[in-house]
């Protein structure tokens, strides 16, 4: 078996799924960066047990989730901390329509990473357009049960994204703001 | 609400970049050697510990004596610190969610059963050291020459052993507090 050859193949036909999950388990880009990494190595570690058990996008996506669980385990301290500046793209010169994209996509996954764990996994998944019996496969259960589940999912999620954006807390000023004269 | 979700799941995937899959496979590979050669710098740090300096808390050599339970102090946490950073490496990442979520499930109840297990050790070693009291003052005025050099020798001892016990307490409570409140894997 060539790894390598399979790794380059498995980050060109997932890379591009492996990194949105991996951004909605960080809380910034190089938190994103690392995880993405992470998830390559465990995916290149554990490919040789795959006996197509299930089908190789939901072997990929298993992988991808439980390494995210664990980062997000290791990570959960700090949580309670307001998230970084490298996220918010609103300062980035861009055309309007670019930007207000780039706004919805912030305040989806800001909706997304509220989530807890369960769910945040499954409302992934099916962002991601995975089938019903992909998502099986992945989670462990009849496809029934976890269209239920993805219900339930789907609306917490609908419920974070309506609800508005928490003030970003104000800048730390090492001197006193200049009075205006006026 | 479909139509809400389609343009949810649209806005998820346009990402708008693209991915560098040759720079991710050379940092995932890069990840890899380090990985391995950080396991390897433990594994000989761990030889080391095995074969010179475990069998010097047997032994009772001057060093041994002098930091008692220091030396066995080193080793817990020693190994502690592997488990600690070598923790899930060798476990399974390709089982299903429902598994790895029980699993940490399962993990995080062991470890806010830990944090007892510690808070009553603490306790122990705090009240443990009571009844020694009377008897160090006693030493210790009659060692030294100045009696009063004796007691402030022994001051400082107490009040470092009890601010140590303090500060691994309040630690340790804080861990378990945040244990409690995580509610992501229930």
């Amino acid at each position: 078996v060539d790894t390598n050859a399979d790794l380059t193949r498995l980050l060109e036909t997932h890379g591009a799924a492996l990194r949105r999950i991996a951004g909605s388990w960080s809380r910034s880009d190089a938190e994103r960066d690392d995880l993405l990494q992470e998830i390559g190595l465990a995916l290149w570690t554990a490919w040789p047990r795959y006996r197509q058990q299930c089908p190789e996008r939901a072997y990929v996506w298993r992988v991808a989730l439980n390494c995210a669980f664990a980062h997000r385990r290791r990570h959960q301290r700090h949580e309670h901390l307001p998230e970084p500046l490298e996220h918010d793209a609103s300062d980035a010169p861009s055309p309007d329509n670019i930007l207000e994209k780039r706004q919805q996509r912030e305040q989806l996954l800001r909706a997304i990473r509220q989530l807890p764990a369960e769910t945040r996994a499954l409302v992934t998944m099916q962002l991601e357009g995975l089938s019903l019996e992909e998502i099986a496969a992945v989670v462990g259960g009849n496809a029934n049960a976890i269209g239920v589940r993805l219900h339930r999912a789907k609306a917490a999620l609908l419920a974070l994204v309506h609800q508005p954006a928490p003030p970003r807390p104000s800048p730390i000023r090492f001197f006193p703001a200049e009075k205006d004269p006026s | 609400m479909t139509q809400q979700w389609d343009s949810l799941a649209e806005s998820f995937r346009d990402d708008g970049s693209q991915i560098d899959t040759q720079a991710l496979g050379a940092a995932v590979i890069e990840r890899r050697r380090r990985q391995r050669l950080g396991l390897a710098g433990e594994l000989v740090a761990s030889a080391f510990l095995l074969v010179f300096w475990a069998p010097q808390i047997g032994r009772g050599s001057l060093v041994t004596d002098l930091l008692g339970i220091g030396s066995v102090a080193f080793v817990v946490l020693w190994l502690g610190a592997l488990w600690h950073t070598r923790r899930g490496t060798w476990r399974r990442v390709d089982v299903d969610v429902d598994s790895g979520l029980a699993f940490l499930r399962r993990e995080r109840q062991a470890e806010v059963r830990w944090t007892v297990v510690v808070d009553r050790f603490l306790l122990a070693l705090a009240i443990g050291y009571l009844p020694v009291l009377p008897l160090a003052w006693r030493e210790a005025g009659m060692a030294d020459a100045a009696a009063s050099t004796g007691a402030l020798w022994l001051l400082a001892a107490v009040g470092g052993y009890y601010g140590i016990l303090a500060g691994v307490w309040v630690t340790n409570r804080r861990r378990r507090q945040r244990l409690l409140q995580d509610d992501t894997w229930t």
